[in-house]
């Protein structure tokens, strides 16, 4: 017989309290986990997007949340790009989230500078890419040949436009395989949008130092009114559904913790009050008040790590339900790191000792004569 | 073991003027109480309700404080005692009248409740009590599948699982027949020889305080009389 | 003195009051300014949902626009599906007022046609001659109150011409003064009927800070519902000599 067998005996002791108290404590880890990995991992997915394209510095228009489409003429802004130093190359890429199908959620379409550096890192699983800029041609990610059923050789509609399905690719970032690829000029001709881009990637060479880098942005500051020179971790920062995202899963972290501590203060309280006496013989058969602290805080802990591992286990199923959902494919890829899981599971254990502590007090400050005379 | 060591001149225990009020002064419920128990005495205190006598035994448990005066343990004043709950678990056993067994725990979980936060391992202790109890086939039952003897035997063994040197027995056979009234206090009377136990006992049973070597009888929160059984 | 000489007085007095509120003129006049663009495009799907709930199938459309103040010519052209791939319509209003609209398909070079500006367009509630917004240079303009829509509050402005040409008579726009952008737009007809409700469901934010429509309801007399939603377009388009070549050639 030792404490966390007794603990255990109480709790098992009311098992619909018990029951209760860790389903709402799971629910609200539930809803943390999924919600948090879900921004993690559209933050990841897209810092994964600009990082596997090798992209150094991204370079576009100062805009604000909401706002109408600027893309900009690549051409006024380019050369002046082009000659800072330890600039090796610069790319304009322009997209647009376009609906292609009937029956599939808006894909977002890229279109890439022909032959640039921002292919490579696209696996080509089947087919080949576009083969000259004026190809009326698409590579299409793997996701996105799933969702849209098409394969190489099939026709889409882009705008109003007939494009062949010249390859199938597969790349690290989610975002890219729910995606359609075409050359800029195609981009551009079916978006009407002569000559422009919503940004220019810039892949600097090997001798750039950090310091170089904000000497680069400072430049591109001074020199080029209206345009800002970022890195990809930055521009994912500014992301405004990324932000969103992330300011939901704090503020969820927040709520959750806060009603799962006072479903625990109040499930504690609830329990020693009915032990009252319990609690008297206990002090009177010998225990020491810091063994009944323990006891009770303990109870509170196993409560809320029970509630912490479902809770973490439904979380997933969530974010992994809400994958596959057909409306979320190819926008959502949670991520379930080690540490924030041990981090939710420290949090659930916090909890356990915010709730269970005053309750453990309180218990401990009992009179036992007077404990004993309660019924 | 106790971390006072009993002494041939002086009684185990000793109350001094010991009073107790209770609803901010309204009921008094010991007044001016002074007994004396010595080592290995068995004293029943008798008296009929709301005399005092389960305060007095409250205070010797340490489970109340007096409003004034004082309890010696052997030489030890209570008042100057740091950690009462310490000096509980050390010193003193407590049986109680309705068991109080908790009722998801088997006989001899029970038994080992009091140790729960100490080190070592206390059940083969566990055991051999309850076998010296006769409960050696009882063990892993449950209070509700044991008779109210059985109880009262599994909350003596309880009772002196941390090795008592005095045990505090409140109306322990009240809740029980005669039949097993009379085992119970033979085997808390046998129990006591064994181990040079000291026991004080609140009864109102005239039959039950018979078994003891003094009676304390109390009436309005005093001491009454005191004669030898 | 006549009873409406008494009412000028007593409104020339209230005026210094309200000097705040703005004037029809100066609100007339920040819709017109805001309205002013070098070249826009706008792409944007458009569903039209019958009164008996039948919902037509949804199409695409792209509008390019140049609006000066002495010249303002648009271009709409269909992008899918075939029902409205490669037609075209555009229409040029100058400083007579008057809106010539021209239609023509983008396989037949020759097919060019006049057309009407007041028609339907693709067989949704969308008229070419409501993007013009031309009453906002009639000369009857009044402010009748304010008003609020989706927590924005905004000025009821009532707008009338007696020129019998026009197809829509009398106006009235709730205009969000800060965001310069009519959030509800009634069309009436020459009987003070209402043709239709123009209401504006979600903004976005031109890069001047002035709000344009996201997305935008246009619901007809005979309670014929079209729902527009802009995905695409550009604040700033290059417009090509050619755009509006037809109407030049078409003169």
């Amino acid at each position: 017989m030792n404490l966390l067998r007794f603990a255990l005996d109480n709790l098992y002791r009311r098992p619909a309290r018990t029951a209760l108290t860790v389903s709402a404590i799971s629910l609200g880890i539930a809803a943390v986990v999924a919600l948090t990995s879900i921004a993690w991992g559209f933050e990841a997915s897209w810092q994964k997007a600009n990082d596997a394209r090798g992209t150094d510095l991204i370079v576009t228009r100062i805009a604000s949340e909401n706002t109408m489409p600027s893309p900009f003429v690549a051409e006024q802004v380019k050369p002046a790009l082009s000659a800072i130093p330890h600039v090796r190359e610069v790319v304009g890429l322009l997209s647009e989230m376009l609906t292609v199908s009937e029956d599939a959620p808006p894909v977002f379409v890229f279109g890439w500078a022909h032959g640039s550096y921002l292919w490579e890192h696209l696996e080509l699983k089947n087919g080949r890419w576009p083969a000259e800029d004026g190809e009326a041609a698409i590579a299409i990610g793997s996701l996105a040949a799933e969702m849209l059923h098409k394969q190489v050789g099939d026709q889409i509609e882009i705008e109003g436009r007939m494009f062949g399905v010249a390859g199938i690719f597969e790349s690290s970032a989610m975002i890219e395989n729910g995606a359609l690829l075409m050359t800029l000029t195609q981009m551009q001709q079916i978006t009407d949008k002569p000559g422009k881009v919503n940004i220019l990637n810039i892949k600097l060479d090997s001798q750039t130092s950090e310091a170089d880098i904000e000497a680069i942005k400072a430049q591109v500051r001074k020199t080029l009114p209206g345009f800002i020179a970022i890195t990809s971790g930055e521009l994912v920062q500014k992301n405004a559904v990324v932000r969103i995202s992330k300011a939901m899963s704090n503020a969820t972290i927040l709520i959750a913790g806060l009603v799962g501590a006072l479903v625990v203060f109040n499930t504690m309280l609830m329990s020693i009050n009915e032990r009252t006496r319990e609690i008297g013989i206990l002090l009177a058969l010998g225990w020491q008040r810091r063994t009944v602290v323990k006891l009770i805080v303990g109870e509170s802990v196993i409560l809320t790590l029970a509630g912490g591992v479902i809770g973490i286990l439904l979380g997933i199923l969530i974010a992994t339900g809400l994958e596959h959902l057909e409306l979320m494919r190819g926008k959502i890829a949670a991520i379930f790191s080690f540490p924030f899981l041990f981090s939710v599971l420290g949090l659930s254990v916090l909890l356990g000792i915010c709730g269970g502590l005053y309750p453990a007090i309180k218990a401990a400050r009992l009179q036992p004569a007077q404990a004993l005379r309660q019924e | 073991m106790s971390i006072f060591p009993p002494s041939p001149q002086t009684p185990i225990l000793s109350t001094h003027k010991l009073s107790l009020l209770f609803d901010e002064g309204q009921t008094r419920a010991l007044d001016g109480v002074d007994i004396e128990v010595g080592e290995g005495e068995f004293v029943a205190i008798t008296g009929p309700s709301g005399c005092g006598k389960s305060s007095l035994l409250n205070l010797i448990g340490t489970l109340d404080t007096p409003t004034s005066g004082d309890i010696h343990f052997r030489t030890q004043p209570y008042s100057a005692l740091r950690d009462l709950s310490l000096f509980r678990r050390e010193n003193i056993g407590f049986v109680f009248q309705s068991f109080h067994l908790l009722p998801t725990l088997s006989a001899l979980d029970n038994v080992l409740v009091p140790t729960i936060g100490r080190p070592g391992d206390h059940q083969e202790r566990a055991r051999a009590l309850l076998t010296k109890l006769g409960l050696s086939k009882r063990m892993n039952h449950f209070p509700a599948k044991l008779s109210g003897g059985e109880r009262q035997r599994v909350a003596i063994a309880r009772a002196l699982i941390n090795d008592p040197d005095i045990i505090l027995a409140d109306e322990p056979t009240g809740s029980l027949d005669s039949a097993n009234a009379a085992q119970v206090l033979d085997v808390l009377d046998g129990i006591r020889r064994e181990k040079e136990l000291t026991v004080i006992m609140v009864t109102h049973d005239a039959s039950v305080s018979a078994r003891a070597d003094r009676i304390i009888r109390m009436r309005d929160g005093k001491v009454d009389a005191e004669v030898a059984a | 003195m006549t009873m409406r000489c008494i009412l000028l007085l007593l409104g020339a007095f209230a005026l210094p009051a309200y000097a705040a509120e703005p004037t029809a003129a100066t609100l007339v006049e920040t819709m017109k300014q805001a309205r002013l663009s070098e070249g826009f495009e706008a792409r944007m799907e458009v569903a039209t949902i019958l009164p008996n709930g039948h919902r037509a199938m949804p199409f695409k459309l792209s509008v390019v626009g140049q609006i000066g103040a002495e010249r303002q010519r648009l271009r709409v052209r269909g992008i899918s599906p075939d029902k409205v791939r490669g037609r075209f319509v555009a229409a040029e209003r100058n400083a007579d007022e008057r809106i010539r609209t021209i239609a023509y398909d983008e396989q037949l070079p020759r097919s060019i046609e006049k057309a009407d500006p007041a028609a339907r367009l693709f067989d949704s509630g969308l008229v070419l001659w409501d993007m013009f917004g031309a009453w906002w240079s009639w000369p009857q303009q009044a402010i009748e109150g304010s008003d609020r829509i989706d927590g924005r509050t905004c000025t009821l402005v009532r707008s009338r011409t007696d020129d019998g040409t026009s197809p829509v008579r009398e106006v009235l726009s709730c205009v969000n003064g800060d965001g310069k952008l009519s959030l509800r737009t009634q069309l009436f007809d020459r009987r003070h009927r209402l043709l239709r409700t123009i209401a504006v469901k979600q903004t976005m934010r031109k890069e001047s800070g002035a709000l344009a429509a996201k997305k935008l309801t246009v619901t007809e007399a005979d309670r014929t519902a079209t729902e527009v939603e802009v995905y695409g377009g550009d604040e700033h388009y290059l417009v090509n000599a050619d755009t509006y070549a037809p109407l030049d050639n078409g003169k």
